[in-house]
């Protein structure tokens, strides 16, 4: 019996329509940046030291970009640029590839980590925040520690008997240890 | 007596209009998806001009449609619904898709359903009109004809129907 495979995605159908997308989703994050920042496309221009038409001409163009303009125009906004291989376990590509701003916001979300050495800190809290399941926690005073989802879905605690600021700090899922009556609080 | 022939004819043989769905995104994505209404029905323009565009902003427009049904946020430059706030609340369940070809901006509006009765939190969008704009303003008259076509009930139940019975 021949098994129906599932359809590939169209990045699949040729590199230059891989590298359409990928260059489609840098494009979207420098827009998303330049609103923020906000720079118009004339000051953009004027950075890159090009004329406005011809930074229309690529943005509007993803497959006339090359490595060198991605870090150009990257870095013309304060931004940097990073080339990512990774295993999604869809060789054939069926779903085509994840979007560069989900592993910014995975990248940003993770506190930021410049190297392996922060990356390890970043576990290292992540392992106290789990630690709080038991309510047990080894935090310095002073080192801000982050939870992945809010503290009373992870302890299960009622927060009611909980002083305001601290219910409010719960709000966001990062939470700083000021001083030892907080942390004697926790424990 | 040859005009009055084809005359004769027209009358006898009414055209019916006919709808059906063209994915634009995989249709077993859990939350969301992407369809263009086909239809004999000439205000459903949409699919006849993307076809048009050339390749490349065919492709702007499919990587804006993936990232749509991504959850990507909306973005007034590339796509966008209107909320209570806008024309009354009036149009909140159109939407519309956006790229610039040369110094042409294209639109391609449609509108949002939820039609699987046992999964209630997906979505479709189904595009249906295409138009040409100068600037970011919202021609109610598109919106307008839109609408129309989402409350017709020969549309509503060609959703449906498709979608009837999946998962």
């Amino acid at each position: 019996m021949k098994i129906k495979s599932k359809k590939k995605h169209w990045t699949e159908r040729s590199i230059r329509d891989y590298l359409f997308r990928i260059v489609a989703d840098f494009i979207t994050q420098l827009e998303t940046k330049m609103e923020s920042l906000p720079i118009s496309q004339d000051e953009y221009a004027k950075k890159l030291g090009v004329t406005k038409g011809r930074v229309s001409q690529l943005l509007n163009h993803p497959g006339n970009f090359k490595l060198e303009n991605i870090i150009k125009y990257a870095r013309a906004l304060g931004m940097k640029v990073s080339v990512i291989a990774y295993d999604d376990n869809d060789p054939q590509n069926t779903r085509g590839p994840i979007n560069s701003e989900i592993f910014k916001m995975c990248w940003e979300q993770s506190g930021k980590p410049r190297d392996f050495w922060a990356f390890e800190d970043i576990n290292k809290q992540a392992e106290v925040a789990a630690n709080l399941t038991i309510n047990v926690i080894h935090v310095n005073v002073g080192v801000p520690f982050y939870l992945p989802i809010s503290i009373g879905q992870i302890t299960g605690w009622n927060f009611e008997n909980v002083s305001t600021y601290y219910v409010e700090k719960t709000v966001s899922t990062q939470i700083e240890i000021k001083d030892q009556d907080q942390l004697e609080w926790i424990q | 007596m040859t005009f009055g022939l084809v005359s004769t004819k027209l009358r006898m043989c009414p055209i019916t209009t006919k709808y059906r769905l063209k994915f634009a995104t995989p249709e077993d994505d859990k939350r969301r998806a992407v369809a263009f209404l086909i239809s004999n029905n000439i205000r459903a323009t949409a699919n006849t001009a993307f076809k048009k565009l050339s390749k490349d902003h065919q492709l702007w427009l499919q990587i804006r449609f993936e990232y749509w049904i991504s959850g990507q946020r909306p973005n007034k430059k590339w796509f966008h619904g209107w909320n209570l706030s806008e024309f009354q609340g009036k149009y909140t369940k159109c939407f519309v898709f956006k790229c610039r070809e040369k110094l042409q901006y294209h639109r391609f509006y449609g509108f949002l359903r939820n039609p699987k009765a046992s999964n209630p939190g997906y979505q479709v969008c189904v595009l249906v009109i295409h138009a040409y704009k100068e600037g970011y303003e919202t021609d109610e008259a598109d919106l307008k004809g839109v609408e129309e076509l989402r409350t017709s009930p020969i549309i509503i139940r060609t959703i449906d129907d498709y979608f009837r019975g999946k998962p």
